[in-house]
């Protein structure tokens, strides 16, 4: 049973992978994609503590770079990254209102956007000084704030109790 | 992990062909590529089921199943309608004027790429036809985009519209060249290096230039002008162009097995 548990998280990463890739997530807003891998990132951050949100991140950045030319692991980079920085909202407890969960998440899938768009600006692959950036983060936002209650049931059932309660401990912590 | 990123990116970056991890890439896409179908396959069913049990919630059996017939009848038709659109629109790419006598192989788009990081679509051809990374990709309208990875079954090709698409273009019968780049989704092409005082016509077809090291044969209509201002002052002519290719309804494209004269 435990085993079968475990197997969830990863079932659940590969399971967006997949989604981030089909229609769901073909079909633009405003010239704008919608972002699950930014999503799932970003909820396991808030949900599993910044231990968590790394491995995810930068597991789903290697996945989400398979399908990009751009330099690999420049998305698990951004992934990680902002998984751990979100991440850290486990040190001011656990016990958060759905409102402030999501905004966390939107507030996490914007900065991916922000880091991404910059590491491309470093690699000279991408302008940031663009207005299509800001439609992007916004639009992303928007998105992944309305998808963030989904997500957040999705990300709680595919956790196991030990990596919740290790969010937990970790916020104990002095 | 951050770390592993950083030299990851590296490696990629800086390490040439012999860190360019396309088979490491191209095996991942091998391996989401058929739990993407099973996922659509799965989400098909699902849809037709709820579609199925509202039909069912009808009292008049008779009149659903008399709709039921006009439903297959329409849809047959519609499959007619889109069998024929799409015999046209393969006929079409075996007979495109500006492809001449370059090599080619016909592919089906099978998805867009969603993704903010980068414009590009996936098509069901791979190096098992031929194809090489940096091939001209055309529609029967025109320049559809460039090869930027490729694996066994499939490859990824890059939009004109991607902002780090750059092209040479023709500006028409004066001869003289440019650059057109992309500058993102639904956004016209820009055309730089446009000496001021150049005259364009509304609509006037700007094709590849096929200068020295152009990886696109020249002739190839890449979009229609759109605007041209010619600012008081400026060393340039400020010019954006429509892609000819329409790519909401890119359904099957040519990629051309061409390789620029001396590479």
């Amino acid at each position: 049973m435990n085993r079968l548990v475990s197997l969830r998280l990863p079932l659940v990463v590969v399971t967006f992978v997949v989604l981030a890739h089909t229609s769901f997530a073909a079909t633009p807003i405003d010239g704008v994609h919608v972002d699950l891998m930014a999503l799932l990132v970003s909820t396991v951050a808030v949900v599993g503590g910044r231990e968590l949100a790394v491995v995810v991140g930068f597991v789903a950045g290697l996945a989400a770079d398979a399908f990009l030319t751009t330099p690999f692991g420049l998305s698990s980079f951004a992934f990680a990254l902002v998984g751990y920085l979100l991440g850290e909202v486990e040190r001011f407890g656990r016990e958060r209102s759905l409102l402030i969960n999501s905004l966390l998440i939107a507030v996490g899938s914007a900065a991916i956007q922000v880091v991404l768009t910059i590491g491309l600006y470093l690699l000279g692959l991408g302008n940031p000084l663009q207005h299509r950036v800001l439609i992007e983060v916004g639009v992303v936002t928007g998105i992944n704030f309305v998808l963030s209650p989904v997500a957040l049931l999705i990300v709680r059932f595919a956790l196991p109790a030990s990596d919740l309660s290790l969010a937990s401990t970790n916020r104990r912590r002095p | 992990m951050l770390l592993i990123s950083v030299t990851l990116m590296t490696l990629n970056f800086r390490g040439g062909s012999r860190f360019s991890f396309v088979s490491v890439k191209a095996d991942m896409r091998n391996v989401i590529a058929p739990l993407r179908s099973a996922l659509d396959a799965v989400v098909r069913p699902v849809s037709d089921v709820v579609s199925g049990a509202f039909n069912y919630s009808s009292l008049q059996t008779q009149d659903a199943r008399l709709r039921q017939e006009l439903h297959a009848l329409e849809s047959r038709s519609v499959q007619g309608k889109t069998a024929t659109q799409e015999l046209r629109t393969i006929l079409a790419l075996n007979k495109i004027p500006f492809v001449g006598s370059i090599p080619g192989v016909n592919a089906q788009v099978i998805s867009l790429t969603p993704t903010n990081v980068q414009l590009s679509f996936e098509i069901d051809k791979g190096s098992s036809s031929g194809i090489r990374l940096n091939d001209p990709v055309v529609d029967a309208s025109g320049l559809a985009g460039r090869v930027t990875a490729v694996a066994s079954q499939t490859s990824t090709v890059l939009m004109l519209t991607d902002p780090s698409f750059a092209v040479g273009v023709r500006l028409g019968p004066s001869g003289k060249a440019a650059l057109a780049t992309g500058e993102g989704e639904g956004s016209p092409l820009k055309v730089s290096l446009v000496t001021p005082g150049t005259r364009f016509t509304r609509n006037q077809v700007l094709t590849t230039s096929g200068l020295q090291g152009e990886i696109f044969p020249p002739g190839i209509p890449v979009g229609r002008v759109v605007s041209a201002s010619d600012q008081p002052g400026s060393l340039q002519e400020s010019v954006a162009m429509q892609p000819v290719v329409n790519y909401g309804a890119l359904q099957f494209v040519k990629v051309l097995l061409w390789s620029p004269p001396g590479s």
